[in-house]
């Protein structure tokens, strides 16, 4: 009988949380044969998110009309706020294998209730943010007890850049895309006709992607990259780094095709990716600028030199984390590449001036590259998330079973 | 009911039924707004430990225990023995004493507070402020007296800490028993 899991997936703001969930849902679909319902709260953000991959779930109107899809082998179903489920789906939803709450979102008081009255065990999870803390290792796993009914727990799953940790989500043939996408020049060729901007030989541009929240450290580095003698051509995707963008060319506002030049640098936007494209967008430019969870962990497997806009938290908490992931990412980097690192990336998520911090980071590029292969080759070493969570459930059902 | 942020080691919380002892509560900040509280966690009836988290605005339900004032009297492997108004003794178990063993010394004449479980000992709190003397320290720096620049320094019971590095051997210092922090040097 094949196994059924369940995820939730509340989406706060931006893309992060249904672009990590469709990626977890799909990969588990599609090579561990699992049975996947995936809830979603947000229909519209979702339709907006699977617009470039999956066309064809869409109405004339561009929207999603119905409230249970097949896609990919993923039941996508909508989550609606309040709760409309009735006792038979939250019965249905109670006897799943695995339930997981992604981002620590709740799951409906009732479906919690059902749980609480269904005989077989049913692994809970809380799947949580991505950090390099040194105490998630301490967390991942632990159980915690619910007040649903004496055999229900819940257990905290935390991905992470360690053994263990929950590992990253990783699909079985990213490597080799982005080799493939690697090998072959003519790919950018592509991608630069694709702009418009394919016309000139563009073999010794340098490409660049941007996929940040909105910084006024954006200005500075724009101008750098406007200043130095080698052409840049700057690849930005739809979303939030077009505010700043286009407040940089005192624009009222940029959309996907419009091509805006200072100096030598090009600015092109680019609609919104697939994440397959996206991730071809990430291998194929020289140095990538990446924001939140699920981009952040693609230009990883992209190898190529990235720096990561982490999503600001009160207090500052997110500088703690990314200085827990730059201790581990700068092990091994040679002395001058990681201070100049270092300073960009601090820079960046402060919103500094990033202008001579991009001069100092520009001629550690190559040094970047040859880090980012072997960091790539650590990271792969590791299982990946989707492949631990399923054996996290195998030694559950052993424990329930012995 | 009280979140698991507010729960402090000592205190009891209820888990299907059972009386939990809450050793330790880490709090630890996940991502966006959401935090994690790690506790370790004994179980009073039958003394099994475990580890365990919550989210940090999980209600838990707790229980108010007994309390008695009780002095530090001696150590008899592998109990820890006080005494109260009435020179009753009362036995507790080093793992119980987890957040008050490095202020435990021979001698000590902080009044405490024993915590009770159905008559059971459950811990000991020690007053919030309490006087150490230091047994060890390196020689102080001359000309610093702002108490900005700290060193090691060891009580009688072996224990390190931080202190200002105008503190010097024989010392009485005042430590913050919530914190472990070195407060202040005072005179006795």
């Amino acid at each position: 009988m094949t196994t059924r899991w369940t995820v939730f997936c509340a989406i706060i703001d931006n893309f992060g949380d249904i672009g990590v969930c469709w990626r977890l849902a799909r990969q588990l679909r599609q090579e561990h044969a699992l049975d996947l319902e995936l809830w979603v709260d947000d229909w519209l953000a979702l339709s907006a998110f699977l617009k470039a991959q999956l066309p064809e779930l869409h109405d004339q109107n561009g929207s999603l009309d119905q409230d249970t899809l097949l896609a990919d082998g993923v039941l996508l179903r909508r989550w609606h706020n309040p709760w409309q489920g009735d006792a038979a789906i939250d019965d249905h939803i109670a006897k799943s294998d695995v339930i997981i709450e992604a981002f620590g979102c709740e799951l409906p008081a009732s479906v919690k209730l059902a749980l609480g009255k269904v005989q077989k065990p049913v692994l809970w999870l809380n799947l949580e943010y991505l950090s390099a803390e040194q105490w998630v290792k301490e967390c991942h796993g632990l159980s915690s007890p619910q007040p649903v009914a004496k055999q229900v727990r819940k257990h905290f799953f935390f991905p992470g850049f360690e053994q263990g940790t929950g590992g990253l989500l990783r699909e079985a043939d990213i490597l080799e895309n982005h080799a493939r996408w690697q090998q072959h020049a003519e790919r950018r060729q592509q991608l630069l006709q694709m702009t418009g901007l394919g016309a000139k030989n563009q073999a010794d541009h340098l490409l660049v992607s941007l996929f940040s929240y909105d910084t006024p450290a954006l200005s500075g580095w724009l101008d750098a990259l406007a200043e130095q003698t080698q052409p840049a051509i700057c690849f930005v995707p739809e979303g939030k780094s077009l505010t700043a963008v286009s407040r940089h060319f005192a624009r009222p506002e940029l959309v996907a095709g419009d091509v805006v030049s200072a100096g030598a640098l090009s600015v092109a936007v680019l609609p919104f990716r697939s994440q397959n494209d996206y991730d071809e967008l990430l291998s194929l430019c020289d140095f990538n600028l990446v924001r939140g969870e699920d981009s952040f962990v693609r230009a990883q497997w992209a190898a190529r030199p990235f720096i990561w806009h982490i999503y600001p938290q009160e207090d500052g908490v997110h500088m703690l984390k990314l200085q827990a992931f730059e201790h581990l990412y700068l092990d091994g980097l040679e002395t001058e590449a990681a201070k100049a690192w270092r300073a960009f990336s601090n820079g960046w998520n402060q919103g500094e001036d990033c202008r001579e911090l991009w001069h100092y980071l520009r001629p550690q590029l190559s040094g970047l590259q040859s880090h980012g292969r072997k960091w790539q080759k650590k990271l792969a070493v590791m299982p990946d998330l989707a492949t631990n969570l399923v054996n996290f459930e195998t030694l559950f059902k052993l424990s329930a079973h012995p | 009911m009280k979140t698991a942020q507010e729960i402090k080691p000592g205190q009891v919380i209820m888990i299907d039924g059972s009386p939990w002892k809450v050793q330790k509560n880490e709090f630890n900040r996940a991502g966006r707004s959401s935090a994690i509280n790690k506790m370790k966690l004994k179980n009073i009836l039958n003394g099994m430990q475990t580890e365990t988290t919550f989210k940090c605005d999980d209600k838990l339900e707790y229980i108010v225990l007994e309390q008695k004032e009780v002095t530090y009297s001696y150590f008899a492997d592998p109990m820890y023995v006080f005494v109260d108004s009435d020179y009753e003794q009362i036995e507790i178990e080093k793992d119980d004493l987890e957040n008050v063993l490095m202020y435990i010394e021979d001698g000590m004449e902080d009044v405490c507070q024993a915590v009770f479980y159905n008559t059971k000992v459950i811990s000991v709190d020690l007053p919030k402020t309490i006087v150490r003397q230091i047994a060890y320290t390196e020689p102080s720096v001359r000309g610093d007296t702002s108490g900005k620049v700290t060193k090691v320094a060891r009580l009688n019971n072996g224990h390190e800490l931080q202190v200002s590095s105008f503190c010097e051997i024989g010392d009485f210092i005042e430590i913050d028993t919530l914190t472990g922090e070195y407060k202040a040097r005072v005179k006795r």
